[in-house]
């Protein structure tokens, strides 16, 4: 899978079960937690989203503000995740 | 039914605010639980880290007794406000009784942990200082030199490496009378501003002695709480009930649950919690957000009461948290639902088994104002829950907007009387004096009776309850109405029922200025506003909608008529927020 399709299955779910407006458009640098789009709990959220949809455990202390402020750093963490797990 | 009307007549003649006088104080009563066992288990503290503190309560107690003596040497007199501005750790809890020992009167604020911006932090405390007068403020070593040139002339900064770790033994530096204000509880008005409720020793002690014996606690009791501490549930059921009956409370704070949900799970099979309070959206959290990996091997067979409360309840949430946990032995029987506010120190009413559902007919609820049961398969029929009855000496009733008492399932203003109601709001008789009416506390709720139970069914004022936190909407707009792009007077604020989350979410609607001067367009305008409303309130806005010029219509006096524009958004957007 590539980046881009990461960022477009977490952008579709940020959009439509966080934040309600299927058709905002967010930027790949966008700072979603501190531009105030989602919070930390949306945050333990999409851990368990990107578990499910893309089989990778990221552990609750790297769930952070820092580490996942945007779409371009989560989709990284996956990507990274995936490769340590032989899957992807 | 005129029975029951006749009866509710007959509580509003009776001798009105009646306030019990137990003759103690939080200290005498902590102090006599002390002197009992001081070395048995008080707090157990669970770090974000997953480290745990155990603290003894004669250890503690002398850690609050230090920090006393302390404030008095600061200068701090009897019932002068001391504001806590502190990341939420063990020195909270000493310096929060520690004030509360020497007859200051403390206050929690909200200190969110992760926000980076400390001039944001620096202004909410600002802000609070000024308008509630306060005397002194504790915060952290980093925040004393902002705070103390944003606060000069206004009030103290302290900061706790000042007030050093002494522990004390001995007597208090003064006496608290019983009638004396224990504690300050801020909470957000419709009206935009801070109110302060300022509740008595009496009536803390006063709730505690009714709450107790109604859950039947016992010493084998564990509370688990995760709940802020500046909120009313987290600092009465999550510290002072323990501490006054004298049972274990284990704490963590709520960013790491809010992060890592199992933490709260982990710590009830670790340590036997048997009693939890949470707002509905944690029932949802929970969930939702708990991985099925963690859950393995967890036994939550000695949990014994489940509270759900401090914003409205919902089936879906407690059906799913349920259908999560009940394979590792929670019990759908305990959970309970309540209904109370911070001017009657907490709960009012709770449930004495799961909620459960009234169904009633829609028509009627809008149009007559009535709650007729209809069979829930009835299409259009609304789902309400309902939250018990009278705890700790609390009473319920409905007054339709004359005053006048109404009889079962007529809806109207829920109004609120007990041995225990509030002292009044800090420095705003006028608002005290609004709030009361014959020694009722006017809620500003909509509800219900019915056998003898009462329903929430929803708000006369426009506050909106996000995660058991009130937020006045006159705030969000008028951010709003600061927003380069947006349209001066031209945006309102509400709240949405979102089953995902299980509580409500903030929905802004607003007019943008045409041409937009600024670079970036809406999506620009949208960032600046988010943004905005985060670094001033600490909260993230669910939707943000842009209308046309026109769209929001205003009354002839000029108000914003939030009440017509959430309907039309429903109705126009609803297919995007779900059920």
């Amino acid at each position: 899978m590539t980046r881009e399709d990461v960022i477009e299955r977490l952008r579709f779910f940020i959009c439509n079960k966080i934040v309600k407006q299927p058709t905002l458009s967010l930027r790949d640098d966008e700072p979603l937690i501190t531009g105030g789009i989602m919070d930390s709990m949306a945050l333990a959220y999409l851990g368990v989203f990107i578990e499910k949809e893309f089989g990778v455990q990221i552990p609750d202390n790297e769930l952070t503000t820092e580490a996942m402020d945007t779409l371009g750093q989560m989709a990284d963490r996956v990507q990274r995740g995936a490769r340590s797990d032989g899957g992807g | 039914m005129n029975s029951s009307s006749l009866d509710l007549t007959e509580q509003a003649r009776g001798t009105g605010l009646k306030r019990q006088e137990s003759g103690s104080t939080l200290f005498a009563a902590i102090d006599g639980a002390v002197a009992r066992d001081a070395t048995r288990l008080a707090v157990v503290w669970i770090g974000e880290d997953g480290s745990r503190a155990s603290i003894q309560a004669g250890e503690l107690h002398r850690a609050a007794m230090g920090r006393a003596h302390a404030l008095r040497r600061h200068g701090i007199a009897s019932s002068e406000l001391v504001l806590l501005a502190l990341p939420y750790s063990p020195d909270l809890l000493s310096s929060f009784l520690g004030a509360l020992y020497g007859a200051a009167i403390p206050a929690i604020l909200p200190y969110v942990s992760d926000q980076p911006d400390v001039a944001a932090q620096v202004e909410r405390v600002r802000r609070l200082a000024v308008a509630a007068e306060a005397r002194a403020v504790i915060c952290p070593p980093f925040l004393a030199a902002p705070l103390g040139d944003a606060l000069r002339g206004v009030s103290e900064v302290i900061d706790t490496s000042m007030l050093g770790s002494v522990a004390e033994t001995g007597s208090v530096p003064a006496s608290v009378r019983p009638e004396s204000t224990a504690l300050i509880q801020f909470t957000s008005g419709t009206t935009g501003g801070q109110k302060g409720v300022r509740v008595s020793n009496a009536a803390v002690l006063s709730f505690l002695e009714g709450l107790a014996p109604a859950l039947e606690v016992t010493p084998r009791d564990v509370v688990v709480s995760w709940l802020p501490l500046y909120h009313d549930m987290g600092v009465i059921t999550g510290l002072l009930l323990p501490l006054v009956q004298g049972i274990p409370t284990v704490l963590m704070s709520p960013t790491h649950w809010v992060r890592a949900p199992i933490v709260m799970l982990r710590a009830i099979h670790d340590f036997n919690g048997t009693l939890t309070w949470m707002p509905n959206f944690a029932f949802s959290h929970i969930a939702r957000s708990v991985r099925d990996a963690d859950l393995q091997g967890l036994d939550l067979s000695a949990w014994r009461l489940c509270m759900n409360g401090a914003e409205p309840v919902r089936e879906d949430s407690i059906a799913a948290f349920c259908a999560r946990l009940e394979a590792f032995g929670m019990r759908r029987e305990i959970v309970r639902a309540g209904y109370g506010m911070a001017e009657n120190v907490l709960t009012a009413t709770l449930t004495s088994g799961p909620p459960r559902v009234d169904w009633v007919s829609a028509m009627d609820f809008q149009k007559r104002r009535i709650a007729s049961p209809v069979p829930a398969s009835t299409a259009g029929a609304l789902a309400v829950v309902s939250n018990g009855s009278g705890l700790a000496g609390a009473e319920v009733a409905i007054a339709d907007d004359e005053g006048r008492l109404l009889p079962e399932r007529e809806v109207g203003e829920i109004l609120v009387r007990s041995p225990h109601l509030f002292d009044g709001y800090h420095l705003r008789p006028d608002l005290t004096a609004a709030a009361m009416r014959d020694g009722w506390f006017r809620t500003g709720d909509l509800g219900y009776l019915a056998a003898a139970s009462s329903s929430f069914s929803g708000r006369k004022k426009d506050l909106i309850i996000v995660r058991g936190a009130n937020i006045s909407p006159e705030e969000i707009e008028a951010i709003a109405d600061r927003t380069p792009g947006i349209q001066a007077g031209r945006a309102v604020a509400f709240g949405v029922a979102d089953a995902d989350l299980g509580t409500e979410r903030i929905v802004i609607v607003a007019e943008l200025r045409q041409p937009l001067p600024e670079a970036g367009g809406p999506r620009a305008v949208e960032a600046a506003l988010r943004r905005a409303v985060l670094d001033s309130l600490g909260i993230a806005v669910g939707t943000v909608c842009f209308v046309e010029r026109g769209w929001i219509t205003k009354t002839s006096s000029g108000k914003l008529p939030r009440t017509t524009s959430r309907a039309r958004y429903l109705e126009q957007f609803g297919e995007t927020i779900g059920p």
